[in-house]
C-alpha cells in the first residue's frame, strides 16, 4: 500500500492507455472510466496518509534527481479535477469503437496528470511532450482536414516543449544546476524563454491559434478530451512558476477580451467554444498574475469549474454534431424539439460559464474579480468585466440559442446516446452542486490557500452580477429586435494563423519554386561549364588533340610526370 | 385517424415547452430580461446602502446602483455592433485555406437532412 502511494498516479493511466492498444472494446471502456477513479482514490489516499503532501518517487538522473511524484496543496485540485474529467470523458466516449482514440485518450490524460504531479523541470518536460504526442491522435481522429491541423498542433506544441526545456536548462544553470520546479519568475533569461513556451500551450495572444485551429477539427470525443487537459496543465505551470508576475495580469486581461470579437462572427459553434476557452484561460492567467492568495485560489477554482463546464458545452455540441453532422450555426436551430436533455445540459453549461449565481462560474470567477478589485487593478478589472459580458454573448447566448432555439432548421435528430447524456448529466450536477450555498466551501477547502476566507454570495456580488448578465441579455433581445444582431453566415474567419497558413505557406511555395529554378539553372551552368572544359581538354590532350598534333608524344608525358612530381612533393611536405 | 403533425416528431419532454417555438414568445422574450434587469437595478440601491453601511474599502469607479447594468449593456452592444465591420475584414469564402471540409471524423452519424414535417413548418403560413 505504501509503495502504491509513492507512485505518480498518472503512470497508471499511461499504462492503462498502453494496454488499450491490445484490449477488446468492453475491457477498454471499463479501463477508461475505472482507472481515473482509481487514480483519484490514490491521490485521496496519499493526502489522507500525509496531509502536508508528499515528495517521493526520486530517481537519480546524472547529477540531478528526478522527483516523479510531488503532491501538495497546489497540485491537489488539478489532480482531482483531471481524474474527474477523465472519468466523464470515458463515459462520454463509451459508444466510440476506435482503439487508438481510447488508447491516446488515456495516455494523454495520464501524461497531463503526471505532469502536474512531478517536482522537477526535466520530468515536467517529458510529460509535457507526451501530452502532445498522444493528443495529436485525438485531433487526427477528426478525419478530413484534421490531418493538417494536427500537424500544425504538433509543431506548435513541440516548439513549446523545446522552449520549456531550453528555458529550464538556462534557469538551472543560473541556479547552480537546480532543476526543481518551484517559483521561476522572470529574473533570468531562462524564465522568459519558459514563459513563452508555456504561453504557447496557454494560448497567449498571437500564440493562441492552435486552439481554434485544432479543437474544432478533432473527433467529437477528442475535442471534449482536449479541452480539459492541455491548457489547464499550462495554467498549472504558470501558477507554480510565475505566480505574481505582473505582466501576466495584462496578458490575461487581453486574453479575455480579444476572443470575444472573433467568437461573435464565427459560424462553427465548436470554434466559438474554442475562442470561449481562450477567453476563460485569460481569467486564470490574470488571477495568477495578480498573485495574491485569493487570486491564486480564484485561478485554481476557476480551472476546476472550467474543466467541467467547458467540457459540458463541448459535449453538448458534440452530441449535436453526432446526431446532425454539423455544428455550423447557420445550419442549425430549433433542436430543442427533439434534443431536450441536451438542450438543458447545454443551458446549464452556458449558465455556468456566464457565471450566473448558483452556477459554478459564479463562485470561482468572482474570486478573481474580487482579487483584482482588492489590488486596485482598475484597467484589468474593467477588461475582465467587459469580457464577462462577452462570455454571456458567445457562450451564454449564442451557442445554445443558435443550436437549440433561433429559427427552425427543420432538422429532427434523435436525442443524444445514453452514455453522452449520463456524462452531461454528471457534469451538470457538478456545475450546480459546487456553486450551492453551503456546498461551495467544500470546493474552497481544496484550494491552495484554504485559510483565505471568501464569500461569493454577498448582496453586492449577486445583484451586480445579475445586472451585468441581464443587461447583456436585454441588449441581445433589443439588438435582435432592431435587426442589428449579425446573421450567421458560412464563412471562414481568418485569425493570426493566416500569417502562416496563407502568407507563410505562399512564401514557402514561392521560395520552393525559386529554389527549384535556381537548382535547374545551376545544373545547366555546371553541366555546360564541365562539358566545355572536358571537350577542351579532350581537344588538347587526346591522341587526336591539338597538343599531340603540334608536339611530340614526349611532351604530354613530361607534363604528366611534372604534375605527379609536384603532387608527391606536396604530399611529402604535408 | 388524425394526420401526423410536426409536434408528433418532437420529444415528449419538448412538447411541454412548445410555447418556446411560438412567434409570440420570441417577440415578447425581451420582457423577461427587461423585468429582471429593472428589479436588479432597484436592488442595486440596496446593495449600495449595504456597502456604504459596511464602509466597503474597495469600490470600483462603476460601483453605483446601476453601474454594472450600464457596463453590461454597453459592453454587449459594442461587441455585437463591432461584428459587422469585423466580419467584412476577416471573413473569407469557405475553403479559403484549401483544406478539405470536415467530414465528421470517425464517429458522426450521417449528415441529417431536414424532415419533411420540419420543412413544412418552415413554409410561411
Amino acid at each position: 500500500m505504501d509503495l502504491l502511494l509513492q507512485i505518480n498516479p498518472g503512470f497508471w493511466l499511461i499504462l492503462a492507455g498502453l494496454a488499450c492498444i491490445v484490449l477488446p472494446y468492453q475491457a477498454r471502456k471499463w479501463l477508461l472510466v475505472s482507472v481515473p477513479v482509481f487514480a483519484g482514490f490514490v491521490i485521496f489516499g496519499t493526502f489522507q496518509a500525509s496531509p502536508e503532501g508528499v515528495t517521493t518517487g526520486l530517481i537519480p538522473f546524472g547529477e540531478n534527481t528526478l522527483t516523479t511524484y510531488r503532491l501538495d496543496s497546489l497540485s491537489r485540485i488539478w489532480a482531482y479535477i483531471f481524474c474527474f474529467a477523465a472519468f466523464l470523458n470515458g463515459l462520454y466516449g463509451w459508444h466510440e469503437k476506435h482503439k487508438i482514440t481510447d488508447s491516446a485518450a488515456l495516455i494523454y490524460t495520464g501524461a497531463a496528470l503526471a505532469a502536474v504531479l512531478v517536482g522537477d523541470l526535466i520530468s515536467l518536460f517529458i510529460f509535457w511532450e507526451l501530452t502532445v504526442i498522444s493528443s495529436v491522435f485525438l485531433v487526427w481522429a477528426g478525419g478530413g482536414k484534421s490531418y493538417n491541423a494536427g500537424m500544425r498542433y504538433m509543431a506548435w506544441h513541440i516548439l513549446s516543449g523545446v522552449l520549456l526545456l531550453a528555458g529550464a536548462i538556462m534557469h538551472a544553470n543560473a541556479n547552480g544546476g537546480d532543476f526543481t520546479f518551484g517559483n521561476i519568475g522572470l529574473n533570468s533569461p531562462g524564465g522568459w524563454v519558459m514563459l513563452i513556451g508555456i504561453g504557447i500551450k496557454c494560448g497567449f495572444p498571437f500564440l493562441h491559434m492552435w486552439i481554434e485551429d485544432a479543437y474544432p477539427k478533432a473527433s467529437i470525443t477528442g475535442t471534449v478530451i482536449l479541452s480539459a487537459f492541455t491548457t489547464k496543465l499550462a495554467i498549472y505551470t504558470l501558477a507554480r512558476g510565475f505566480a505574481g508576475t505582473d505582466i501576466l495580469i495584462y496578458i490575461g486581461a487581453l486574453m479575455t477580451v480579444f476572443p470575444v470579437f472573433f467568437a461573435v462572427i464565427e459560424n462553427d459553434l465548436r470554434r466559438v467554444l474554442s475562442y470561449s476557452l481562450n477567453n476563460q484561460l485569460g481569467f486564470m492567467v490574470c488571477g495568477i498574475g495578480i498573485g495574491t492568495g485569493l487570486a491564486i485560489n480564484g485561478a485554481a477554482a476557476h480551472v476546476a469549474a472550467h474543466v467541467v463546464y467547458k467540457g459540458l458545452l463541448f459535449m453538448s455540441m458534440g452530441a449535436v454534431l453526432h446526431r446532425v453532422g454539423t455544428v455550423k450555426a447557420s445550419d442549425l436551430g430549433g433542436l430543442f424539439r427533439t434534443m431536450p436533455y441536451t438542450t438543458i445540459f447545454c443551458l446549464i453549461g452556458a449558465a455556468s460559464i456566464a457565471a450566473f449565481p448558483l452556477f459554478s462560474g459564479f463562485v470561482t470567477k468572482s474570486m478573481i474579480l474580487s482579487a483584482a478589485l482588492y489590488e486596485h487593478h482598475w484597467i484589468a478589472l474593467g477588461m475582465l468585466i467587459f469580457a464577462s459580458a462577452g462570455v454571456m454573448e458567445h457562450s451564454g447566448i449564442k451557442v445554445p440559442f443558435f443550436a437549440f432555439f433561433a429559427h427552425d432548421s427543420g432538422k429532427r435528430p434523435q436525442e443524444a446516446p445514453l452514455n453522452m447524456l449520463v456524462a452531461m448529466a454528471l457534469a451538470s450536477a457538478f456545475c450546480i452542486i459546487i456553486a450551492l450555498p453551503g456546498l461551495y466551501p467544500y470546493l474552497y477547502a481544496l484550494l491552495p490557500n484554504p485559510k483565505y476566507s471568501y464569500s461569493p454570495y454577498t448582496t453586492d456580488h449577486v445583484v451586480f452580477q445579475m445586472q451585468l448578465l441581464f443587461a447583456a441579455m436585454f441588449a441581445f433581445a433589443f439588438l435582435k429586435r432592431l435587426h442589428l444582431y449579425p446573421e450567421e453566415r458560412r464563412r471562414e474567419i481568418i485569425d493570426v494563423d493566416v500569417l502562416y497558413r496563407k502568407t507563410g505557406f505562399g512564401l514557402m511555395k514561392w521560395a520552393g519554386a525559386m529554389l527549384d529554378r535556381l537548382g535547374a539553372r545551376i545544373r545547366w551552368i555546371s553541366g555546360k561549364a564541365s562539358s566545355g572544359l572536358i571537350s577542351r581538354f579532350f581537344n588538347i590532350f587526346s591522341p587526336a588533340g591539338g597538343l599531340t598534333a603540334a608536339a611530340p608524344v614526349s611532351l604530354p608525358a613530361v607534363l604528366v610526370a611534372t604534375v605527379l612530381l609536384v603532387v608527391m612533393v606536396v604530399a611529402y611536405i604535408t | 385517424m388524425r394526420h401526423p403533425t410536426d409536434l408528433d416528431t418532437w420529444h415528449p419532454l419538448s412538447r411541454k415547452f412548445a410555447f418556446l417555438a411560438k412567434p409570440k414568445t420570441r417577440r415578447n422574450f425581451i420582457i423577461v430580461p427587461a423585468v429582471i434587469l429593472l428589479i436588479s437595478i432597484a436592488l442595486g440601491f440596496l446593495a449600495m446602502d449595504e456597502m456604504t453601511a459596511k464602509d466597503e474599502p474597495h469600490l470600483a469607479p462603476w460601483d453605483f446602483f446601476a453601474g454594472w447594468a450600464l457596463w453590461g449593456f454597453l459592453s454587449y452592444s459594442f461587441v455585437v455592433l463591432m461584428a459587422g465591420p469585423l466580419f467584412s475584414i476577416l471573413a473569407r469564402p469557405e475553403g479559403y485555406y484549401g483544406e478539405d471540409e470536415w467530414t465528421g471524423g470517425i464517429e458522426a452519424d450521417e449528415q441529417l437532412e431536414p424532415t419533411s414535417l420540419g420543412q413544412e413548418e418552415l413554409k410561411p403560413n
